[in-house]
């Protein structure tokens, strides 16, 4: 695939394109990697948000940049080093990160390199053999749990314990707890998300089918369990969560883990307590193909 | 509890959520911002815009089966919920009689976004495995960040605009079309077109049925629409099984799928059109799909009436 150019010029700070405008940009040519939209009109139609050291453009851009630099034998790689640095350097709170715009701005104008880079342009599955390679356009403009950039940084929300965001890198180590869980309930209570990346830890998951098994037992018991009932997900700190976004000038470290929001971690008990339903929820689950090798996943 | 099989006895009668007080960071809301009928907080943004941490006192009234039965260690939570801040929080319950509880949750203006579920769940120990959920609130709340009155909303936000107008640059190509519907984000909006002409005099005539035809029409279209940026929402998992697809999208096709298809469950309704829509058989779909748009928006009844009141008037 040749690489279109990036346009020249980056605008100083974030901004968020409204639905209608972000249809415009998917075009063909877009979504098979040959052109990038153009960068005056997604300019013209963005929203911009107020200037604020958290909301420039350029340690995005960086960070998305060494992010190829540093792994561009193995794509997927990345996410577990993107996650946590993303998370640290944009600093919204989950209301601003409700806003699809933003994680529209981000793939269409700030790094739609990096989105064509993480999800190469390919045929789809259930597709006849005329039709075209190209990316599946919800990796621009998706939900939350496909959106590229979205991805990262919900997973890096969801998951981190508190200012600790080595879970992440677990979670994100794994394309299917990455890929499966996040999109689940069971993801939005932290005791119930530390615990199943432990599990991934302590290697008692370790294929994509095993984490699948988990994850849909996990969520099938969660319909009739309420694990906050049976595990304190212990008290989350608003204020700390707020001082931690509003902080500016942090440099966001390439080496170790960046520090996250301190805004109270789980108590380790609750997390032992859900180990021992889940490990046996999944020793009771089926797993697809038990005996077979796993497949390379994406 | 409804539509679901639980392998164990759960609560028949009715288990109702009271909303005793609400505060905006500790100051009282006014009691015209709580609606018991439409069971809507409206958080009057005009007020405070910049609350920080909005307080609900609440009560649940659990019915007298809950005593008589054999369930152990009764606990009984308020939640609270919003999908697009992935936002999710459980407060326990205290007693304050023997079927009434009470307690106080608390949400934070930065993890929320536009419309919060707030509900209650009672769970029971049963058979050794303690948080099994016997309970809900027969009906759930909302908290509305935007409302400025409590009212039940509608989830179609409608914006009047001349679709001409050089400022909409989007609306441009739709130009000729009296309205337009967008439901490619993340909530859908409806266009009325302002430079269409008469069509504003006739969704603001005298005459009740032409008003109803022309809403009618309109919201049928509004119901097709959302239905096929749902269906194509609908992703699979690892085992190819379609996945309800969330949001607003998930509410639209559990809402018209009993029509379309009122012979399956819903979950097998979405299997169905996944499958019909990967296999390109959507001829069918569409059909089908006209129908139960129609239904939602009343179509056949109004049209009836349309009808008639031209007969009427032909014959006077």
């Amino acid at each position: 695939m040749s690489t279109p150019s990036l346009p020249p010029s980056l605008p100083a700070v974030i901004g968020s394109l409204p639905p209608t405008e972000v249809r415009k940009h998917l075009t063909a040519e877009l979504l098979a990697g040959r052109a990038y939209p153009p960068a005056e009109a997604v300019d013209k139609s963005t929203t911009w948000l107020g200037d604020h050291d958290r909301r420039r453009t350029d340690e995005v851009r960086d960070l998305v940049e060494e992010a190829m630099d540093r792994y561009a034998d193995n794509r997927t790689a990345s996410d577990a080093w993107l996650a946590p640095r993303l998370h640290a350097t944009l600093r919204l709170t989950r209301r601003e990160a409700a806003d699809a715009g933003i994680w529209a701005f981000l793939a269409l104008r700030l790094a739609p390199d990096y989105v064509l880079w993480r999800f190469p342009p390919k045929r789809p599955k259930s597709s006849t053999e005329q039709s075209s390679e190209q990316v599946n356009a919800a990796r621009f403009d998706g939900e939350y749990h496909t959106q590229a950039f979205a991805r990262l940084w919900w997973t890096a929300e969801l998951f981190r314990d508190g200012p600790d965001y080595r879970p992440v890198e677990v979670c994100c180590a794994n394309q299917d707890m990455l890929g499966t869980t996040l999109r689940l309930d069971i993801a939005r209570h932290r005791a119930t998300a530390r615990a199943l990346v432990e599990l991934l830890d302590r290697r008692t998951v370790r294929t994509g089918r095993e984490v699948n098994a988990l994850a849909k037992a996990v969520n099938t018991a969660g319909t009739t369990l309420l694990f906050e009932a049976l595990a304190d997900a212990g008290t989350t700190d608003a204020g700390a969560y707020r001082d931690w976004v509003e902080q500016v000038g942090v440099q966001v470290p390439r080496e170790r883990l960046p520090e996250g929001p301190p805004d109270g971690s789980v108590p380790w008990e609750s997390v032992e307590r859900l180990l021992v339903l889940f490990e046996r929820l999944f020793k009771e689950a089926p797993v697809r193909g038990k005996e077979a090798p796993e497949e390379a996943e994406d | 509890m409804n539509n679901r099989l639980f392998p164990y006895p759960t609560l028949v009668g009715r288990s109702d959520l009271e909303i005793h007080e609400v505060r905006l960071d500790g100051m009282p809301l006014r009691r015209a911002l709580i609606s018991p009928g439409a069971r809507v907080i409206a958080l009057d943004r005009a007020d405070r815009p910049d609350w920080e941490e909005v307080e609900v006192d609440l009560r649940l009234h659990t019915p007298t089966e809950l005593r008589a039965g054999t369930w152990q260690e009764i606990r009984c939570y308020s939640s609270l919920f919003e999908g697009r801040t992935n936002s999710r929080s459980i407060t326990q319950l205290g007693r304050a009689s023997d079927d009434v509880w009470s307690g106080t949750v608390r949400a934070h203006h930065d993890d929320h976004h536009r419309r919060i579920e707030l509900d209650a769940l009672i769970t029971a120990t049963i058979q050794d495995e303690p948080g099994r959920i016997i309970g809900r609130a027969t009906e759930a709340w909302t908290i509305d960040l935007e409302a400025r009155t409590p009212a039940r909303r509608n989830t179609v936000q409608t914006i009047r605009a001349d679709f001409a107008a050089p400022d909409r640059p989007f609306l441009n190509p739709y130009r000729e079309d009296p309205w337009m519907i967008e439901a490619s984000g993340e909530e859908p909006v409806l266009y009325i077109n302002t430079g269409f002409e008469g069509l504003d005099r006739l969704l603001r005539s005298n005459d009740r049925t032409t008003r109803d035809m022309v809403g009618a029409q309109i919201s049928s279209d509004v119901w097709v629409a959302l239905f096929n940026a749902a269906a194509a929402a609908v992703e699979t998992d690892v085992d190819d099984q379609p996945i309800w697809p969330g949001g607003w999208r998930s509410s639209v096709l559990q809402r018209l799928l009993p029509d379309l298809f009122p012979e399956h469950s819903l979950d097998d309704a979405l299997i169905e059109i996944h499958a019909r829509r990967e296999q390109g058989e959507g001829a069918d779909l569409q059909a089908r799909l006209l129908h139960a748009a129609g239904r939602q928006a009343r179509l056949p009844k109004r049209l009836d009436v349309h009808i008639r009141n031209l007969a009427k008037k032909e014959n006077s």
